[in-house]
């Protein structure tokens, strides 16, 4: 990598693009110095850099400048020259404008001159864009054209369309790190191969990205197997200012309203010392919360109070749209959002970045406070607020780490089967293929480098309709595919309609609507919890009590019963996972300490998390106290240091809950992805040797495993050792929620189960019913691939059961050991946020006899019980 | 009356009959239409149950208490094909007849070229009306329906649930009902505590008293209790 002055990009600029380039920016940007010339050149480039660094300019000043050397010689064709994709419409928007000032800039220069040009055309195509528009863009095709991964690949599959894509010589893939470790980012890398292979040619490939790594995994996931490509690393270019916050010293003792107030003091004190606040929350309902509650601290204050807005994906477009404009033009005070802001949607100049509770990976910290500070010469300022003791620790040693330049890596999925049977249609739309020749452009896709032909050949079954199983075999036969030639190719005419129509791996998430009796719209509950409910259960929703009284047109029915108790306990799903590389620095960091806090060093630890970890005085005591009351909790049992929970001890305890259940706590600091494989691998140990349900609850911290009445614990850590993990998982998950969820999304994106069917949307209701008809149906197969690919996603993506067996064996190895505290009468400090966690699932195999007779046994005891009463 | 449950219809022993009700064939060539595409397996699941129900109860006629077929507007291809060829393997062992039900518009041709006599709107014995469900009936002596599909959905700790299909039996001061589970392979059946019935017959009716008779492959069938005392049941489980 070598670095470029301005003078000599300059010079390498056609005269009219230099001048305009010259009086517009004084100097070049880091990421411009070192990469504007190699993609001159023609090279493949990863540029990884902070917001507001240029990067755009980086990746499009090559293409403006070939577009108009053209231009000037009179050879601009009707013809698409460079491809931009980026993973959000709002930001191809952007850049339709952002491109505007250049495009026009430099004609109107020429102009000046006396040269009148060609109009340089760009514009955007995505699922928004109209019939006619489309049309227009046919007969009259841009030189850029600005897309997304979804439309990249309709494109590609159109018969006339992707003619015009033949004289590509760039795609410039933007905020690439929000597709690699998902689904998008498989199917992306897959139709990037494709383009390659329809054109029989390699084209420069750009890819651009925030804070990110390792780099160079990202930059082959840019450029695929066996090209090659220069990293431009400028992650670190700004400097930061970052401070982890608390709003009060003690969250114990303090009642729940009042550190709820200190709370809003304190970022309405921010706030209000700041010109403009990015403020990030981990969930939507968070963000509304905070809004809310913003907007009533400057009630008196109108001119801040009109100033702030949420901003997240449950929100209306319009709406979305207008707290973008008045962002852009700088009319905010403050923006509220989840994760919505996160990508590189222009958010106009930010001073201040307040993320609130923790990000759970330093990446994804380094990335939003990324959003503050004013070009790449600005400081990047951030405050992270704590909300709870855990949260304080896992902050510190955050920012520690982002000071330090630490990241996460990232986690990329392997060869998953739905995208590539989504991606094995479309091929065979395009054309007939040998099994050879499909199987070297797919291996060419990072992700898919280590597909093995049985693989191959077993989706391209599954698409053939050949699966005995699935009688009725014109309905899956999307695709022919011949055995004793090897080859495959489309099968009918409504495929292409088809495949047109359900492209894509978002799944859909709906929730089932919840009114009171009189037709009040309460919110919305997850189908997965509302299933458990039965009439009469008592809930909490939106901080009120319901009772639940039953299903009416597709709706829940409840009425309130504000005054009373819960009878059923929350649930939650998916949350932001903890990383399992910050859980172990964490871990690292609980080991240290405590050796201070044992040594009697504890101003030196007061001082370490001030200087270090960037505290303030309240965060340190919060953290202080926490550490200090684990170990003097333990030391009252007899125990040490040694023993508390980190990156070598993994503690197990156990205590009664109210209802009188045992519940047993595993204190494994690995993150919520690690703890759920071992949880779940352990709960159904349980369930196998006590037959009945077994309650699990999953945090970062932990996990633990609920016993129904009358059981004691019946397991422990030391039995995972003896089994075989993957296997294991595969059972655990067979019949749980998690697996009928992601089964759906699994079949969706395989075209199994289709979204759209001839010019009508699928409800969601009716994909969750035929997909667990069909899961009954395939689990009966071998091999079959949705099936396969099924568990993978569960046991590699959603959990992490790599770093899960990594662990087990360091537990082998004797370098992790368990601290074994028995049954508690109060659990530990660290346990105590495991203990309170609500339920995350249930191991539990459908024993259809045994519900029954259990149930009988009650209904009898029940029937008795009131008999004798008269 | 004495009726004999098996998955998933009854033997009227008085009358010496087996009823079978909501066959839906041809569902899955609609749920094609629709976008939903499932494997053709009804037909032969169908044929296996009743005639296993033949062997065993070795009935006088079997009565197919309506929704033979599933599409309302028309009769398809395979609806045509799965009627034809369960109705004529039926007969080959036993006297057939039909009830009309309400999806059954297009099933008249198909059963006059097979000589099935079809009942329409019910077949009246005097004692027992046999109706598919879908309108009202006079309520004396012992009503049998189907239309509903019913079901119960019952839970274990921690909120795990598992639905069964169900008979539900409800007897009355001057007229006792029930209510056959559906025959149909494909779609779950209704939970009938947390749902309104569709039958205008059981809107009319305190459904709190009625018997539940679970009807499973697996766990066969048995008789749980009245709809209110499951329900009292289900209320006092935790999570």
């Amino acid at each position: 990598m070598r670095e470029y002055s301005k003078e000599e990009v300059l010079r390498r600029l056609n005269p009219l693009v230099a001048r305009w380039f010259d009086t517009g920016f004084e100097d070049l940007t880091p990421p411009q110095r070192y990469a504007i010339v190699p993609i001159m050149e023609g090279r493949n480039v990863l540029v990884s850099s902070p917001t507001g660094s240029g990067k755009t300019l980086t990746a499009f000043l090559t293409v403006i400048n070939e577009l108009f050397n053209l231009a000037l010689r009179g050879e601009l064709k009707d013809r698409i020259y460079a491809v931009y994709i980026s993973p959000l419409r709002a930001l191809g928007n952007d850049i339709y404008r952002n491109l505007q000032v250049p495009l026009e800039g430099i004609a109107d220069m020429a102009r000046s001159k006396g040269v009148e040009l060609p109009e340089i055309r760009h514009a955007v195509r995505t699922g928004d864009t109209s019939q006619s528009e489309r049309q227009k863009q046919l007969r009259r095709p841009p030189h850029i054209l600005i897309t997304t991964p979804e439309t990249f690949a309709i494109v590609l599959t159109a018969p006339k369309f992707r003619e015009k894509l033949r004289s590509v010589k760039w795609v410039i893939i933007d905020e690439i790190h929000s597709l690699v470790e998902n689904k998008r980012g498989s199917h992306l890398s897959l139709s990037l191969e494709r383009f390659s292979h329809f054109l029989g040619r390699d084209f420069v490939r750009i890819g651009l990205s925030a804070t990110i790594n390792p780099l160079e995994e990202v930059a082959s996931f840019l450029v695929g197997v066996g090209r090659r490509c220069l990293i431009v690393d400028t992650r670190f270019a700004k400097r930061k200012d970052l401070r982890v916050l608390a709003p009060v010293s003690d969250m114990i003792h303090k009642d729940v309203e009042e550190q709820q107030r200190k709370f809003y003091d304190l970022v309405a004190r921010l706030v209000s010392k700041h010109k403009t606040s990015l403020i990030f929350t981990n969930t939507r309902s968070g963000a509304e919360r905070v809004t809310f509650h913003l907007k009533q601290r400057f009630k008196d204050v109108e001119e801040i109070r009109e100033e702030i807005a949420a901003h997240h994906s449950s929100l209306s477009r319009d709406v979305r749209l207008r707290v973008e404009d008045l962002m852009k033009r700088g009319k905010l005070r403050a923006i509220v959002s989840s994760t919505s802001l996160e990508l590189g949607i222009d958010v106009g100049s930010i001073d201040l970045v307040i993320q609130i509770g923790s990000p759970k990976s330093v990446t994804r910290a380094v990335q939003r406070a990324g959003r503050s500070g004013h070009g790449y010469k600005g400081t990047i300022k951030a405050r992270f607020i704590s909300m709870d003791r855990d949260d304080a620790i896992e902050l510190a040693v955050m920012v520690n780490k982002a000071l330090e330049g630490f990241l996460d890596r990232v986690h990329i999925p392997e060869k998953p089967l739905d995208v590539l049977a989504q991606q094995l249609v479309g091929m065979a739309i395009e054309k007939r293929w040998t099994i050879d020749e499909a199987l070297n452009v797919i291996r060419k896709a990072y992700p898919y480098r280590n597909l093995s032909k049985e693989e191959l050949i077993s989706v391209l079954k599954y698409l053939s309709g050949e699966n005995e199983k699935l009688r009725g075999r014109k309905v899956y036969g999307k695709i022919w595919f011949d055995e004793e030639d090897m080859t495959f190719g489309r099968r009918g005419r409504t495929v292409r309609a088809i495949y047109m129509t359900n492209v894509g791996t978002i799944p859909e998430q709906t929730g089932i609507r919840v009114h009171t009796i009189d037709g009040r719209f309460v919110g919305k509950l997850e189908e997965e919890f509302h299933e458990r409910l039965c009439p009469g259960d008592r809930f909490v929703l939106s901080g009120k009590v319901f009772e639940y009284v039953g299903m009416k047109r597709g709706k829940a029915i409840v009425k309130p019963a504000f005054d009373q108790r819960p009878t059923v306990p929350s649930w939650y799903s998916e949350m932001l996972p903890l990383s399992f590389d910050l859980a172990l620095e964490i871990g690292k960091f609980r080991r240290m300490s405590m050796r201070l806090l044992a040594d009697g060093r504890d101003e030196m630890l007061r001082k370490l998390l001030r200087k270090k970890c960037r505290a303030n005085d309240k965060a340190v005591e919060v953290i202080y106290k926490y550490l200090k009351m684990e170990l003097e909790y333990l030391r009252s049992l007899g125990l040490g240091p040694e023993d508390v929970p980190s990156d070598r001890v993994i503690g197990v305890e156990c205590f009664l809950d109210e209802e009188g259940r045992y519940r047993q706590i595993f204190l494994s600091l690995f993150g919520r992805r690690v703890n759920d494989a071992l949880s779940r691998a352990l709960g159904y140990l349980a369930f196998s040797k006590i037959g009945e349900p077994v309650g699990i609850s999953i945090t970062d911290n932990g996990f633990s495993l609920t016993y129904p009445l009358g059981h004691e614990p019946c397991v422990g850590f030391r039995d995972l050792l003896e089994m075989d993990l993957r296997n294991v998982l595969e059972r655990a998950v067979g019949m749980t929620d998690l697996m009928r969820s992601r089964f759906r999304h699994v079949a969706t994106r395989g075209l199994m189960i289709l979204r759209s069917y001839k010019g009508y949307e699928i409800s969601v209701a009716k994909q969750r019913i035929t997909a667990e008809s069909l899961m009954r149906i395939v689990m009966r197969m071998k091999n079959f691939p949705l099936l396969r690919e099924t568990y993978r996603e569960i046991l590699e993506d959603y959990m992490d059961i790599k770093n899960a067996i990594r662990v087990l064996d360091w537990v082998r190895s004797g370098r992790m050991r368990i601290a074994d505290l028995g049954l508690l009468e109060v659990p530990t400090p660290f346990a105590q946020s495991v203990a309170l966690e609500s339920l995350s699932d249930v191991i539990f195999m459908e024993d259809r006899i045994a519900v029954l007779r259990e149930f009988e046994e009650r209904l009898r005891k029940i029937m008795a019980g009131e008999a004798r009463q008269r | 009356m004495k009726v004999e449950l098996f998955p998933y219809g009854a033997f009227l022993k008085d009358l010496g009959v087996l009823v079978v009700a909501d066959l839906h064939l041809g569902i899955e060539e609609y749920l094609d239409s629709q976008g939903l595409h499932l494997p053709y397996s009804q037909l032969p699941d169908m044929e296996d149950m009743i005639i296993k129900a033949l062997d065993r109860y070795d009935p006088d006629g079997l009565i197919l208490l309506g929704d033979v077929k599933h599409e309302f507007a028309r009769a398809s291809d395979q609806e045509w094909r799965d009627v034809r060829d369960l109705i004529s393997t039926l007969k080959r062992r036993v006297r057939v007849e039909v009830v009309r039900g309400n999806h059954d518009n297009y099933l008249i041709p198909i059963l006059r070229k097979m000589d099935v006599p079809l009942h329409d709107p019910m077949l009246d014995l005097g004692d027992v009306k046999l109706v598919h469900g879908h309108r009202e009936v006079e309520l004396e002596g012992t009503v049998v329906m189907g239309h509903e599909h019913p079901g119960i959905s019952l839970r274990k700790d921690f909120g795990a649930k598992v639905t069964f299909k169900c008979m539900l039996h409800g007897a009355f001061e001057d007229f006792e009902v029930f209510v056959l589970p559906a025959a149909t392979t494909i779609g779950g059946a209704k939970d009938v505590l947390s749902s309104e019935p569709l039958s205008p017959i059981l809107k009319k009716l305190d459904l709190s008293t009625m018997e539940v008779h679970v009807v499973d492959e697996v766990a066969g069938v048995r008789k749980l209790g009245t709809l209110r005392d499951l329900l009292r049941v289900l209320q006092s489980q935790r999570w």
